[in-house]
């Protein structure tokens, strides 16, 4: 009845309730969510919106039928307990753990230490590495990648702040990354930080991400074997030593300190490369830093 | 100009444009985050406008573009919805002719059954269209829809509404105008229908 009084005098604001009321947000459960949350993550994927390695795509795409047959004939002989003591160095390389990322990251060939896992970073990498397509969801269900894949990547402090990284490969020639980060001195706060999935490109050793948690801003990321240091120039001229973890570093400033300008690596061999990575000119787009000083 | 308000009082959180900052920076996890924000209200309205099977196809395609194009976002904005709303209502255009197989099968069980206030959308989504703003929908060509449907529950100015649609602001007020007015001219007519 009430309907059809609010039809009778129909106006713009009885229009728009009608309309909300018709098109308005729905309930939707935490399995729907990640079900459309992992169908949007494989159409990412599949269109390269995220970053992977130059012809990574089109060279799985090629061998994505292959792997499929082989990941099934090797569930079969597993299952019939044929190769049973073969089946994890077997079922790593067929689902690609021994590719790309984990040759030139040998943090992920070391033993791991799950208790090293916050319950928070763990939860963020399984969602990440969840929606990475070609490893199956029932591999993950299993451990092999979402957990016992996990390594702590880095644990230090910067600027009064204690950052920690943990990564783990994906099928893909990617790694993904969490963070948390906190105040120095204190245990990492039970939620929080970023995490991103990421893999070295156009022979740069370095596979870096952005963050801003204001008023901090974090650049860091995987390091392929043979970095040493990790040097960022900042806007004015100086340089500042990231901090070095396994396989990864990582560089933390305050949004109205100077940010960086370019990131330098230096290589065991003691030679050196060097790339911009204009954070200050994208901090002061993107944020008006320059106008708050 | 640009401003970084990184405390949303309605959500006690980052604003979306904070979160998209580190979103345009390939922050997985923050854009998690604004998915976790607006996926209610994306589905509710693909949902209404093409179905709840077709709807969540269409929501992951939303989002997923809006990852791809997430440097296009304006970190200005504090609220990500209005712009996802017109991802979301470039998906459902794409999908027009499922859109069109909804409304003739939805006429179908309405005619068949139900009535004014008739469950058209049912399976889990719990979304509602009676059968009178049903069928003044109907009346309304495809722009007109997404014009008045964008103004209604994004809360966006005809301008905004011209730019998500890529057409101009004079054509979004056109058609705004034009939609309000078929929308009451038909539901008072549908009122009195069912009144006499």
């Amino acid at each position: 009845m009430s309907l059809m009084r609010r039809q009778a005098t129909t106006n713009v604001i009885d229009q728009d309730d009608l309309l909300v009321e018709a098109f308005g947000p729905v309930s939707t459960d935490e399995a729907r969510r990640d079900a459309i949350w992992s169908q949007a993550m494989v159409r990412i994927d599949g269109a390269t919106g995220m970053p992977s390695v130059p012809g990574a795509r089109s060279a799985r795409r090629g061998w994505r039928g292959l792997r499929v047959a082989v990941v099934t004939a090797a569930a079969c002989v597993v299952l019939t307990g044929l190769a049973a003591a073969a089946a994890p160095d077997l079922a790593s390389r067929l689902l690609g753990l021994r590719g790309p990322e984990l040759d030139r990251m040998e943090v992920f060939q070391e033993p791991v230490a799950q208790d090293e896992v916050p319950a928070w970073a763990l939860r963020q990498l399984e969602q990440l590495t969840e929606d990475v397509p070609g490893v199956p969801k029932a591999n993950l269900a299993g451990s092999m990648v979402g957990t016992k894949q996990v390594r702590l990547l880095l644990d230090g402090e910067m600027a009064g702040v204690r950052i920690g990284m943990w990564g783990t490969p994906t099928s893909t020639s990617r790694a993904c990354y969490v963070w948390l980060s906190g105040r120095a001195g204190q245990p990492f706060p039970a939620r929080g930080g970023g995490g991103t999935c990421i893999g070295f490109r156009d022979g740069w050793p370095l596979s870096e991400s952005d963050s801003f948690d204001g008023p901090n801003w974090f650049v860091m990321g995987g390091a392929a074997d043979g970095v040493v240091a990790v040097r960022l120039t900042l806007e004015d001229g100086t340089k500042a030593d990231a901090l070095m973890g396994n396989n990864a570093f990582a560089w933390i400033g305050r949004d109205h300190d100077p940010l960086p300008v370019a990131i330098e690596v230096e290589r065991v061999d003691g030679t050196f490369v060097r790339r911009p990575h204009n954070l200050a000119a994208y901090a002061d787009e993107m944020l008006g830093r320059r106008a708050q000083r | 100009m640009t401003t970084n308000p990184t405390h949303n009082p309605e959500t006690s959180g980052p604003t979306d444009g904070a979160l998209m900052v580190t979103v345009q920076r390939g922050d997985a996890v923050a854009f998690r985050m604004v998915f976790e924000r607006h996926v209610d209200a994306i589905r509710g309205y693909v949902a209404a406008r093409v179905g709840p099977d077709v709807g969540d196809d269409l929501v992951s395609e939303t989002f997923a573009t809006a990852w791809q194009l997430r440097d296009r976002f304006d970190l200005t904005v504090t609220s990500a919805r209005p712009w996802l709303y017109g991802i979301a209502t470039m998906m459902v255009r794409r999908h027009r002719a499922a859109e069109q197989r909804w409304v003739d099968a939805a006429e179908g069980e309405a005619r068949l059954g139900a009535g004014r206030g008739a469950q058209v959308l049912g399976s889990g989504v719990g979304t509602t269209i009676s059968a009178p703003l049903r069928r003044a929908m109907e009346l309304l060509t495809a722009l007109e829809r997404d014009v008045l449907l964008l103004t209604a529950l994004a809360d966006a100015s005809p301008r905004e509404v011209a730019r998500m649609l890529g057409i101009s602001h004079v054509s979004a007020r056109v058609r705004l105008s034009r939609a309000r007015r078929k929308l009451a001219a038909a539901l008072d007519h549908d009122t009195r229908g069912d009144a006499t």
